[in-house]
């Protein structure tokens, strides 16, 4: 039975080969972050995806990073592994009728939740995208800009409206993932486990609304302007090669504070609550107008609703 | 033993035109290479790719090899399920092919992806596999499946031509089995791959219930043609005669899957064009532009035209009689359907984006020395192949 041993040698050197490649592979892929403790660097490697880690398993793997983020970038980082709150389902409503599109919510977001601010060898992220509409035509996406640099806001014939993710109660994005390191919390937002996610953008693909965005290069943000009140599964420091969105700032919502983007807003158009709560605000603005939500057909029921209270 | 040691000799000995024809296919994967280790260095951002094209040349070369890897069953059913003596002859060049394309198709995911060293997260039980529902989950399933069951075949093959075994038992309830689920799967592969993009309610282009018939169609019209080029290559290298039932065989399969293809492509282009309704602003950009973006029409056009000429040709070469047609025939074909299944299946997708914006893509010089790396490799490994199976299974010594 001579070929049975060369099935068996094969196998084995195939096997051989394999595991090198994966011991290879890491210190290949993290080049750039050398990382002093070798167990430290094995131990996020062999690291289990977030959900299924127990308590002591998620406190190491948040030392660990402390540990890294402070070599990287010389800070201390408060990482938070608080979980969901119980007895709420968050909604996001946004009065289009007033936004001013001054994009003041697009930086703050950037600045709050450490997203890349691009450069030579890193792409710029922005989780919340602000189109410009003329007054008086249809609302096409197509139609919409994204670019407009006007010197003062709002221009008068136009009506603006900021998009982001839209936290659907039926995610797409969550269904494609083929390693399951993209889910939504309790209270309603799709988080991603940076540490299990591979990379495959096919999340990117799948979602409908252009939410996610992808570390094209290692990214870049000035040290000085590094937001260390974190929460492991939303605006801790990235790596390069991981998705990211918009996950309505969980570091502060789980901390009693509404999201970022909800207190940089000037005009108050950005409403933030608990559905579940009767007395909440947007239990009233869902009793009083007329809400709408993007691409109603394709049957994802968003979490996040436009309306207008003027006009 | 011997087998080893045969198989190890056929590597070594050749001509000096295999030894400049491994040369070269080195040299341009190390040249590519260094594409793929500055990619390991700093990420994606040296490819053309952004958050609007998530994905772009190296899927779209995926589609194209995963096609060619199903493509071969065209030899490997008539063999076995039809009894064909002459494909059973020549059935371990779809086998390999098979085994090669998926090789390459694996590694332009590889070479796609974010952190490939995060790979084990993929492989149960160390890794979490999304199932039932993401198809990429059962597409890593059934693509790796495929190239097991092909390695296995092309072996088993191998052995038994090698020590010249008489048909037994293993190769009643073992190989002909395999044989039979190797039928089946190719068609799964190529559907499942098909899913990924079809299953997308993001992108209309894509959403579509034809998608995974045309990826069939295109397979079965592809795998033919490629084998006949290879054939050909082979019967000039090893002066062998091809039979002309062989060259008949496989020219008539991608005859009618090529109309089948045509008959796909006729039937969107006029749902898309006749409706023109918002889902179907892709199309529109693919074959005549959108808002003054048209740098795709040349290739929309032109892929349509080569798969037409390609069509009208293979009956003019009286299927195979007159070959230098039939050679003609096939290339045309086979880059005709490399552009459609290839950037023509991915990158109107993106156009608009999901926010209505209009960009264009076209792959980078980063991405081409990814790409052409991973076809070079593939040809090597081909190479190799042939110069082991060869020897052993038409006894032929180069």
């Amino acid at each position: 039975m001579n070929w049975q041993k060369t099935i068996t040698r094969r196998t084995v050197l195939k096997l051989l080969g394999g595991i090198g490649l994966m011991g290879l592979s890491p210190s290949l892929a993290l080049g750039v972050d050398p990382l002093k403790k070798k167990n430290d660097f094995m131990d996020e490697f062999f690291q289990k995806n977030y959900r299924i880690m127990s308590k002591k398993e998620k406190l190491e793997a948040v030392e660990r990073l402390k540990r890294r983020y402070q070599k990287e970038y010389g800070k201390t980082f408060d990482i938070s592994t608080q979980d969901a709150n119980n007895g709420t389902k968050y909604v996001y409503l946004l009065d289009i009728g007033r936004c001013i599109g001054c994009r003041k919510c697009v930086t703050a977001c950037m600045k709050e939740n450490n997203t890349s601010r691009g450069g030579e060898k890193s792409s710029q992220i922005e989780y919340i995208q602000v189109l410009k509409f003329k007054k008086g035509k249809p609302m096409r996406l197509e139609d919409g800009d994204a670019y407009y640099n006007d010197k003062q806001v709002p221009d008068p014939d136009a009506f603006y409206m900021p998009i982001a993710c839209q936290q659907c109660e039926n995610p797409p994005c969550v269904k494609a993932c083929p390693t399951k390191a993209t889910w939504t919390e309790k209270e309603g937002m799709t988080v991603v486990d940076y540490n299990w996610c591979i990379g495959c953008r096919v999340c990117v693909n799948a979602c409908p609304y252009g939410a996610r965005k992808f570390n094209w290069g290692k990214p870049n943000i000035p040290i000085d302007e590094l937001n260390t009140e974190t929460h492991y599964l939303s605006n801790r420091p990235r790596s390069k090669g991981v998705v990211e969105k918009c996950h309505f700032c969980i570091q502060r919502v789980r901390d009693g504070k509404y999201p970022q983007c909800h207190k940089a807003c000037p005009t108050g158009v950005r409403k933030f609550g608990n559905l579940l709560d009767p007395s909440s605000e947007v239990h009233y603005i869902f009793k009083k107008y007329k809400v709408f939500r993007l691409k109603e057909d394709l049957n994802t029921e968003p979490r996040f609703y436009y309306y207008s209270s003027v006009g | 033993m011997k087998l080893i040691g045969n198989i190890f000799m056929a590597l070594i000995k050749g001509k000096p035109l295999y030894y400049v024809w491994l040369a070269v296919l080195v040299v341009i994967m190390a040249w590519g290479g260094q594409a793929f280790i500055l990619q390991c260095r700093e990420g994606l951002i040296g490819s053309a790719l952004s958050d609007s094209f998530p994905w772009g040349f190296q899927i779209a070369n995926f589609v194209f090899l995963v096609g060619v890897a199903a493509g071969a069953v065209t030899l490997v059913m008539p063999a076995y399920f039809f009894g064909n003596k002459v494909a059973r002859e020549w059935v371990f060049v779809g086998e390999s092919l098979a085994i090669v394309s998926i090789i390459m198709a694996l590694l332009c995911i590889l070479t796609d992806i974010g952190h490939l060293e995060r790979l084990w997260h993929l492989i149960p039980p160390f890794g979490l596999l999304n199932l039932p529902t993401s198809l990429l989950s059962w597409d890593v399933l059934v693509i790796n499946g495929y190239l097991f069951i092909n390695i296995f075949l092309v072996l088993f093959i191998l052995w038994k031509g090698f020590y010249n075994k008489p048909h037994g038992l293993a190769y009643r309830f073992i190989f002909l089995p395999i044989t039979y689920i190797s039928i089946v799967w190719a068609f799964a592969i190529h559907s499942v791959t098909a899913f990924i993009f079809s299953s997308m309610i993001s992108r209309p282009y894509w959403n579509n219930a034809l998608m995974a018939p045309k990826f069939i169609a295109t397979a079965m019209a592809t795998g033919p043609v490629v084998m006949i080029l290879i054939l050909f290559l082979i019967a000039w290298r090893y002066k062998l005669v091809l039979q002309q039932e062989l060259l008949s065989l496989l020219a008539k399969v991608s005859f009618f899957a090529l109309g089948a293809t045509i008959f796909i492509v006729l039937s969107e282009m006029f749902v898309e064009l006749y409706s023109g309704t918002e889902h179907t602003r892709s199309a529109l950009y693919w074959w005549v532009g959108l808002s003054g973006h048209s740098g795709l029409s040349l290739y929309s056009w032109g892929s349509f035209l080569m798969m037409v000429v390609g069509f009208l040709l293979l009956p003019l070469s009286g299927f195979g009689a007159r070959k230098s047609i039939l050679a003609l025939a096939s290339f045309i074909i086979a880059l005709g359907i490399w552009i459609e299944k290839g950037i023509g299946i991915i990158i109107p997708a993106y156009v608009p984006n999901n926010l209505g914006r209009i960009y264009d893509y076209w792959p980078n010089k980063h991405e081409m020395m990814i790409v052409t790396a991973i076809w070079a490799l593939g040809l090597l490994l081909y190479t190799l192949v042939l110069k082991v199976t060869i020897p052993i299974l038409k006894n032929k010594i180069d």
